[in-house]
């Protein structure tokens, strides 16, 4: 049996089957993350697994005990919300202190194992600041270090950066990854954001209403789309059906959508040989993103984009038509809908 | 000129708004005034209210029967509360409308219905204190309501008591250690409110008590047939207390402006 594991797993909701059938085994030590869109049931699990939410039916094992039906004090696991719930008439110091406090713990033990979370944080210049004198991402670290210190068997993360700007959520990205490996501590991180998901996970599961849709690492998530779903998800697919593929290709492969990521196609170039497929298209939209340059191309019914990185000479403009060439082995064939 | 046009406004409402205090307060220190201006200043009228045995006790259970109905209905709405917001929202919504439904009702209206109803009743239910205190429970219930029920939203209590739970805390720990000690305030500013708006009535403990329960306002009632300045000395007094509660309040309130800001 895996360190974590869920079996059978159902959520109802009145009329509402809010997760279906679910089935997960999470190796001990590992950051898995849950993602998929808004209202796919991720979070549900979580606080399923946390104790908050009640299952309908299945297993949750935990370090080879059943939790199913365990109190939520006792289910040994940490848990960092989306608003982070600190609480309001505590210190930064008494906020990370409360779990030991309750559990009854000496004072010396309290006051060693506080200063350590604090110095794991970086906030121990903080310690007697109001959490309503904190930024968010301090808060956000003292929600984490509050969890941490109760040492519990899993730590779960619901959507804990989305309330943060950009730049930000990259830095707490790396440091949350830091402290993960260095404490070696089983993570279940949940988020609606593929690229956050690929930085931080060793393992993902991709969530579609109610259901697993794909699961694996995220090169394997990003490289191998299964589903129809999961390429539209992650690394924003290029889709055409057989038909249009065909016609804009000349080729014709047998599959429900033919799937290939922007970045593969490429402008046509006289080293380019048979493996890769030529055709010709105009330009619609430029959309500049920094590093890169999204181009959406038009060819016959076919609307797909591409991504050329912005110090490849001048940049195209619209209404251009210009040769263009995708390599065989970078097209995915798809047959689930 | 704008500016000027809207000082000379706000000028002249303080001074209609102020007049009528300024002028009791100084009738209470004059011996006599039958001309423009007093005769003479004394302060006979405030020695004569304050030597009087049954002042200071008027002005204890005035403060009584103001602070048991606010006692009662702050732990009551905050319970409802606090379980509706953890087991039942649906529960909110007639927690809402039966805590804002006096708001609808007048107190005169109100004291008179409850005499009409209670007064033969051959019980507990009779006594005029027991029905004073639960009378001023219901005029301050919307004022409890609204104020707990925002310091409830502020400090968004389902996810504090969620996060408490999975740290190995029980609800009524939270309820202690965080919940409580987060709510100080605005349960601070809705007692000083219920404190001020109890202690300035008099109509209501006229009908329902009269003079069996003899707080400051009976007591000032009762002092309309000696002289004028005592009234007005018995007014200035009252006034500066609930002027006392009032500056409580705003500080408070200043308070958490301030600390709201610091969070922006």
């Amino acid at each position: 049996m895996a360190f974590l594991e869920l079996r059978g797993l159902n959520k109802i909701y009145g009329k509402n089957h809010v997760l279906q059938d679910i089935n997960i085994s999470i190796p001990e030590g590992k950051l898995i993350s849950f993602l998929g869109p808004s209202g796919c049931g991720k979070s549900t699990l979580l606080r399923c697994i946390a104790g908050l939410e009640t299952v309908s039916d299945g297993k949750i094992y935990l370090d080879n005990k059943d939790l199913t039906d365990v109190p939520i004090q006792k289910r040994d696991v940490g848990m960092v919300f989306q608003n982070y719930s600190l609480f309001p008439n505590l210190t930064v110091f008494d906020n990370i202190a409360f779990g030991l406090k309750i559990r009854k713990e000496a004072k010396e033990v309290i006051a060693r194992d506080v200063n350590e979370m604090l110095d794991l944080v970086g906030l121990t210049h903080k310690k007697d600041r109001f959490p309503a004198f904190l930024s968010g991402g301090e808060q956000q670290r003292v929600a984490l270090a509050r969890a941490l210190i109760m040492k519990p068997k899993v730590l779960l993360l619901d959507e804990p950066l989305s309330a943060l700007d950009a730049q930000l959520r990259k830095n707490l990205q790396n440091e949350i990854r830091r402290i993960q490996r260095q404490l070696r501590i089983t993570t279940l991180f949940v988020t609606h954001d593929q690229s956050e998901a690929m930085a931080i996970s060793d393992i993902i599961y991709l969530f579609n209403i109610g259901k697993i849709e794909s699961s694996g690492s995220p090169i394997e998530i990003y490289m191998s789309p299964k589903t129809e779903f999961a390429a539209r998800f992650i690394g924003n697919y290029n889709l055409l059906t057989s038909e249009i593929f065909s016609e804009l290709t000349g080729c014709r492969l047998e599959a429900a959508y033919l799937a290939f990521r922007p970045e593969v196609v490429k402008l046509s170039e006289p080293e380019f040989g048979d493996d890769s497929y030529f055709f010709s298209a105009a330009v619609k939209e430029v959309n500049i993103h920094g590093n890169f340059i999204r181009y959406v191309l038009l060819a016959g019914k076919a609307e797909f984009s591409m991504d050329i990185l912005s110090d490849l000479g001048d940049p195209l403009l619209i209404g251009e038509t210009r040769q263009f060439a995708i390599r065989k082995d970078c097209v995915l064939t798809i047959h689930e809908s | 000129m704008k500016k000027i046009l809207s000082h000379l406004w706000i000028a002249i409402v303080s001074i209609l708004l102020l007049l009528p205090l300024i002028l009791t307060f100084i009738y209470s220190f004059s011996q006599s005034w039958i001309t423009i201006l007093p005769k003479r200043f004394t302060l006979d009228f405030y020695s004569s209210v304050f030597g009087d045995p049954s002042f200071f006790p008027a002005l204890f259970r005035g403060f009584l029967i103001s602070l048991i109905p606010i006692v009662l209905m702050n732990a009551a709405v905050m319970l409802s509360l606090y379980y509706s917001i953890l087991y039942d929202s649906r529960l909110g919504y007639l927690i809402q409308v039966l805590c804002l439904l006096p708001y609808s009702i007048q107190g005169v209206i109100l004291a008179t219905s409850i005499i009409g109803l209670y007064a033969g009743h051959q019980s507990f239910l009779s006594n005029r204190i027991f029905l004073l205190t639960m009378t001023y429970c219901i005029i301050i219930l919307p004022y409890i309501y609204q104020s707990i029920r925002n310091s409830f939203y502020a400090l968004n209590l389902k996810n504090i008591v969620e996060a408490g739970e999975i740290l190995g805390a029980k609800k009524f720990q939270i309820l202690l250690r965080v919940v409580l000690p987060s709510l100080k305030s605005g349960l601070f500013v809705s007692m000083l409110l219920s404190i001020a708006l109890i202690f300035g009535d008099f109509a209501i403990i006229k009908i329902i008590a009269g003079n069996q329960y003899q707080t400051a306002q009976m007591y000032l009632h009762n002092t309309r047939n000696m002289p004028n300045q005592i009234a007005s000395a018995i007014v200035s007094v009252m006034f500066l207390i609930v002027f006392v509660i009032s500056s409580l309040i705003l500080m408070l309130k200043n308070d958490d402006l301030k600390t709201d800001r610091k969070k922006d």
